[in-house]
């Protein structure tokens, strides 16, 4: 499979995916470390040279980070991530 | 052979391993086969060290997946038909990829993590990239439902016994 951009925005949303779900959990070690693997993911998208889809990533990153202020918004993250990810899950799998 | 041929002759050669990655596919493709015969296998990522687990794993062998790859967490698929798990590698694409190659259908297979130093529930969670599948009902990338959450940790039980699951 090819290792492009969407492929790289797609596993950043599974690795914030895992960031939302440990901030649910309240576990700071697994968040700390799930955030440190789509930190290394979003380098991998920065270097496939769309300056656009790393600028989306960042958003997602920021976005995580705001939503952690209440239960209700990690939700609605969470919902509106899946969202997201799974049009670009669909594109991956054609 | 010059060397230089010789050199042109591997490079092509590792090219069409590229897109051959196992050595199963290797021998259904004559020509790849003509040309890596005699050269080690490689994979088309030469980092991806990916294992089927048949048999079940010791901690050491978890460990060291985890060391390789993600330090706290061990990436997985299993396919709950047959029972099996592959674990390893960067992305859960790529073991879903070996599965399949293995003679898996993708819609037995699902994505999890687990994590070595944990035991019980917080050894294992069931998020993936691979795990969205409208089509079978499950729109997110956790699997949300119960009798596919159960299989695949019966089958990751079975394949990681020591994790209590």
């Amino acid at each position: 499979m090819k290792r492009d951009a969407a492929f790289y925005f797609a596993n950043l949303g599974a690795d914030v995916t895992r960031c939302a779900h440990a901030a649910k959990s309240g576990d700071e070690a697994r968040y700390d470390d799930s955030l440190a693997r789509a930190y290394r993911t979003l380098h991998e998208l920065r270097k496939t040279a769309r300056p656009e889809a790393y600028e989306e990533g960042l958003l997602m990153l920021r976005g995580l980070a705001l939503s952690r202020a209440t239960p209700e918004a990690l939700a609605a993250f969470q919902s509106s991530l899946n969202s997201l990810i799974g049009a670009f899950s669909a594109r991956l799998s054609a | 052979m010059t060397d230089r041929l010789r050199e042109n002759f591997r490079a092509t050669a590792r090219k069409l391993l590229l897109t051959e990655s196992t050595p199963s596919a290797r021998n259904r493709n004559p020509s790849v086969a003509r040309a890596t015969q005699g050269m080690p296998a490689m994979r088309y990522n030469l980092r991806m060290r990916i294992i089927i687990v048949r048999e079940p794993v010791d901690e050491s062998t978890l460990s060291a997946l985890a060391e390789e790859w993600h330090h706290a967490l061990v990436k997985g698929v299993a396919d709950i038909e047959q029972g099996i798990a592959a674990l390893g590698g960067e992305w859960h694409m790529d073991a879903n990829n070996r599965l399949v190659e293995e003679g898996s259908r993708q819609e037995n297979l699902w994505g999890f993590n687990v994590y070595p130093k944990e035991r019980g529930d917080a050894a294992i969670e069931y998020i993936s990239l691979i795990n969205i599948r409208p089509a079978q009902g499950n729109r997110g990338m956790e699997i949300e439902n119960d009798e596919t959450r159960t299989a695949v940790r019966k089958t990751v039980a079975k394949a990681i016994p020591f994790l209590g699951l």
